[in-house]
């Protein structure tokens, strides 16, 4: 079908778990430069939209600042692009973040039957440091080709954290798998409207048909430089904590804390008062942290904390919240 | 006031007093059970209307959607004869021609759309069904046909028109194409089947049910002697639950269900916490709080994960539909939360996966009591079954697959040696699980009695027996259909056996199941059932 000029540009976003989509997507959003945005994830689990950006909620819809919305399609995703599309008015652009598991083929080939939604391109996010380990697990290697395969824009992350010789083997692993698509490699998915943009409009629906030929075990040939220097194991689990944070906080001291807790602690997020009592935001992620003044909103305080699940969350979060909290409350001992 | 029953013979499933006569019962639980001698300073009259009758628990079906309830409001179009919920019996079709003049005699007084349900293509050798076969019900309204599986629908032209999707040029890997180019008319997959759904009145809503289909399904029940029944996959949203609970309240509402929460825009926590919120709003006949996730896909669909040797045809390893990152949170939010999670798997790689996760959520939270059940584990040698007995984790098997797929299975799927080993009743048993069986309804009927025949005789529609090494006895199976249900849905402390200080729940029938050999299970008929000492007696067909 040729699509009409007024048809809303689709973009997906795929990738396994802990790639970097959420990243790319705030990235994304924070710098629209007007453009309107409609997101659509999988679910909420963890708050994943930079919470500065969120201007109201509403049931399973974020109002973002811009314009911009993100909304859960959970189990009905034609349900929600249906809807999308009867409001194409409204905005400029479609992105659909799918599940760190699902593979992106069968939505992008849900997309074009929409009427009114034309699907541009799919952008595949991968973890490079984990990449290796991944391809290695019988469970879940046929999973990330077939996602890696189904690209139109492969985004070559996190190679902040191995070494060059390395993301010089990730690269030629990837050209096997998709020989002709192009790779940006990114360190936090700095990924711009523009490089998605001049991306070809055809979208990629040819490679499921051939993905059978491709198995994980004869197209690989493990490289010496699978582990880093980094000695953690990469597929430690992660738990999250959604906690109220009442109260006024020296957001200093907080990041301190948050600092101070090295590998335990993956990212954070809170919105909080301030000492002074302003509503602050902060974010922390690969040990530094950057706060937000942000104009009073009635919006509940709370903090996201994203730590290691071998980590006593209670010990863990108590030390954190103690060590900044500039206005304790009574304690019954003292 | 305290009623007592004298039965031809009372089983109770409690290995210390395996059978009895009378049976004592008062404010809807047992008060005494055994003979005369035992009951009778309870009450001066005793009730003979089951004097004919053998009683055992009321059985438990341990997966079903009570959904089934909703389906009968559409035209059943399967092989097999099935009663509905009144009693009446639909003639199995054999034929793609007799699907389409059924439909067409419904067409003649339908408006709006159409849907048929139950076709399975592979009884009678695989015929699609496309477009132009359904054209021949209507061209005027949407009309669709539901697979058995629910993973395929056909449709008619008219309801792919209705959605701009009759032109060529569609390159979807679930719309099959013609040799026109135009797609046929057969959708597959949830994908294709969500953009389809809503014009033939087949939608997401319909894992919900309303009123009418959950009385509907409750007088299926009460055919089949089961008086506790579970709903496995329920979005429970806020409105759904406000009907559920008023529906289940009404006087003669039959059964005790068992609705579990299944969100897809839910994990970790906030899913847990959910159900938390849930479980608070129990009842007597609605119980709610329990969770379901689900790992894989289904064998026949070949979207399951399968552990190396694969598929029997050669087809790509199935489709995770959740990572091991969500499942471990859940687990280990539901220890923390006392939470109980049914895990759906269908391939050994997928039960793996499950049995890692409950592995690692336990070392974090030690918990003794935490009734993790894998749902259907198809596929699971001794290997995973003896890492079940170690996490005391059970299983709930897909008894009846080995009936309505086994041939299939052993032809396609993952080939006759594995097909042999399919849902491994015994060697589960062997190493000490508990274990329930189940019928998966609206998948195949509703009828503990008939999925115990299943496990007991393991025989194949073309009469094969698959696996004669995994039969189990008919004692075994019948507790699977009272204690081990019971035990899988955490309510063994109230029902599956008979006992004082238990419910007074019985299935009543009319043969002794225990008297013949196990291929007469099938054949036993039902008189109706107790539930909490209420008498509700199988409508009969008018």
């Amino acid at each position: 079908m040729t699509a009409i000029p007024n048809d809303l540009p689709v973009a997906l976003v795929g990738g396994f778990l802990g790639s970097g989509k959420t990243t790319l997507l705030n990235n994304l959003l924070r710098n629209t430069d007007g453009i309107r945005v409609a997101v659509l994830v999988n679910d909420f689990g963890k708050i994943s939209i930079d919470a500065s950006l969120i201007e109201s909620v509403e049931e399973n819809i974020l109002h973002i600042a811009g314009g911009c919305m993100c909304c859960s399609y959970g189990n009905d995703l034609v349900a929600a692009l249906r809807k999308i599309s009867r409001k194409r008015d409204l905005f400029d652009r479609v992105l659909i973040e799918t599940s760190g598991v699902s593979l992106p083929y069968a939505i992008a080939c849900t997309v074009p039957l929409i009427a009114g939604l034309e699907l541009k391109t799919t952008v595949v996010v991968v973890d490079s440091y984990s990449l290796w380990s991944q391809l290695d697990d019988p469970l879940i290697s046929d999973t990330v080709l077939r996602q890696i395969a189904s690209a139109n824009l492969v985004v070559l992350n996190k190679v902040d954290r191995i070494s060059v010789s390395a993301q010089e083997g990730a690269l030629s692993q990837l050209r096997k798998i998709c020989p002709e698509t192009k790779v940006y490699a990114t360190t936090r998915s700095e990924i711009s409207w523009q490089d998605i943009c001049e991306l070809s409009s055809q979208p990629n629906l040819r490679q499921l048909s051939s993905m059978s030929s491709i198995s994980p075990g004869s197209l690989f040939v493990k490289p010496g430089f699978g582990k880093t220097t980094e000695g953690h194991n990469p597929e430690a689990y992660f738990d999250s904590c959604t906690l109220e944070m009442p109260g006024r906080y020296d957001f200093a001291a907080l990041g301190k804390a948050l600092t101070r807790c090295g590998s335990d602690l993956l990212r954070a997020k809170v919105i909080a008062l301030n000492k002074e009592g302003n509503l602050t935001a902060l974010s922390y992620s690969s040990d530094s942290y950057e706060t937000l003044d942000l104009a009073k909103k009635p919006i509940t305080a709370y903090g996201v904390f994203i730590f290691r699940s071998s980590v006593d969350s209670n010990r863990f979060l108590k030390k954190i919240i103690s060590s900044s909290l500039s206005q304790p409350k009574p304690s019954v001992l003292g | 006031m305290t009623q007592v029953f004298q039965a031809k013979i009372i089983y109770t499933m409690n290995a210390a007093q395996p059978t009895a006569t009378h049976i004592a019962v008062s404010g809807g639980n047992i008060v005494a059970i055994g003979g005369i001698e035992d009951v009778k300073h309870l009450s001066d009259h005793v009730d003979m209307s089951f004097v004919d009758k053998v009683l055992l628990p009321g059985f438990v079906e341990a997966h079903s959607h009570a959904t089934e309830g909703t389906f009968w409001r559409h035209t059943y179009c399967g092989f097999f004869d099935r009663a509905d919920p009144d009693g009446r019996v639909w003639a199995g079709l054999r034929s793609v021609g007799e699907i389409i003049g059924r439909l067409k005699k419904v067409a003649e007084v339908t408006a709006g759309s159409l849907t048929g349900w139950g076709i399975d293509p592979i009884y009678f050798k695989n015929t699609r069904v496309t477009r132009h076969d359904l054209d021949e019900v209507s061209r005027e309204i949407p009309v669709g046909l539901v697979h058995a599986s629910c993973h395929i629908v056909s449709v008619n032209s008219k309801a792919l028109e209705l959605l701009g999707l009759l032109r060529t040029g569609i390159i979807h890997p679930g719309i099959v194409l013609g040799e026109d180019g135009l797609p046929n008319g057969e959708l597959r997959g949830p994908e294709a089947i969500a953009l389809i759904g809503p014009s033939i009145g087949f939608d997401s809503d319909l894992l919900g049910c309303d009123a009418d289909g959950l009385r509907k399904f409750a007088r299926l029940c009460i055919r089949k002697g089961v008086t506790t029944a579970s709903d496995f996959a329920n979005p429970l949203s806020d409105n759904l639950v406000q009907t559920m609970l008023k529906t289940t309240a009404e006087p003669d509402y039959p059964i005790r269900l068992v609705s579990l929460l299944r969100s897809q825009e839910l994990s970790g926590e906030a899913l847990i916490q959910r159900a938390k919120v849930l479980k608070a709003l129990s009842t007597e006949r609605l119980r709610l709080g329990s969770v379901k996730l689900v790992a894989d896909g289904s064998i026949q669909g070949f979207t399951a994960r399968l552990r190396s040797g694969g598929y029997f045809n050669g087809a790509p390893n199935g489709l995770w539909y959740i990572s091991k990152e969500n499942l471990l949170s859940a687990y280990i939010y539901a220890l923390k939360h006392d939470i109980q999670i049914h895990t759906h798997t269908n391939g050994d790689q997928a039960t793996e996966l499950v049995i890692a996760c409950i592995k690692e959520a336990l070392q974090l939270c030690p918990q003794d009591n935490h009734r993790f059940v894998i749902q259907h584990c198809q596929l699971a040698d001794d290997d995973l079954l003896i890492k079940m007995k170690q996490l005391n984790v059970s299983g709930n098997f897909f008894a009846n697959h080995v009936y309505y797929w086994g041939d299939q299975h052993a032809a396609y799927t993952v080939g006759p040696d594995r097909a042999a080993q399919m849902n491994p009743c015994a060697s589960a048993l062997r190493h000490g699980l508990q274990i329930a069986i189940h019928s998966d309804a609206p998948i195949t009927p509703l009828d503990p009695l008939f999925t115990a025949w299943c496990a007991t005789c393991r025989e194949t529609v073309s009469g094969k027996i698959l696996g004669p090494n995994e039969c189990i006895q008919v004692s075994e199976a019948v507790y699977a259909i009272t204690m081990g249900a019971a035990y899988t849905l955490g309510l063994d402390h109230e029902v599956g056996s008979l006992e004082v200080g238990k419910r007074a729940d019985f299935a009543v029938l009319e043969q002794d199941p225990f008297m013949r050999q196990a291929s007469f299970l099938r054949e036993v008929s039902v008189w109706g059932t107790v539930q909490s000492g209420r008498v509700f007696q199988a409508q009969r067909p008018t």
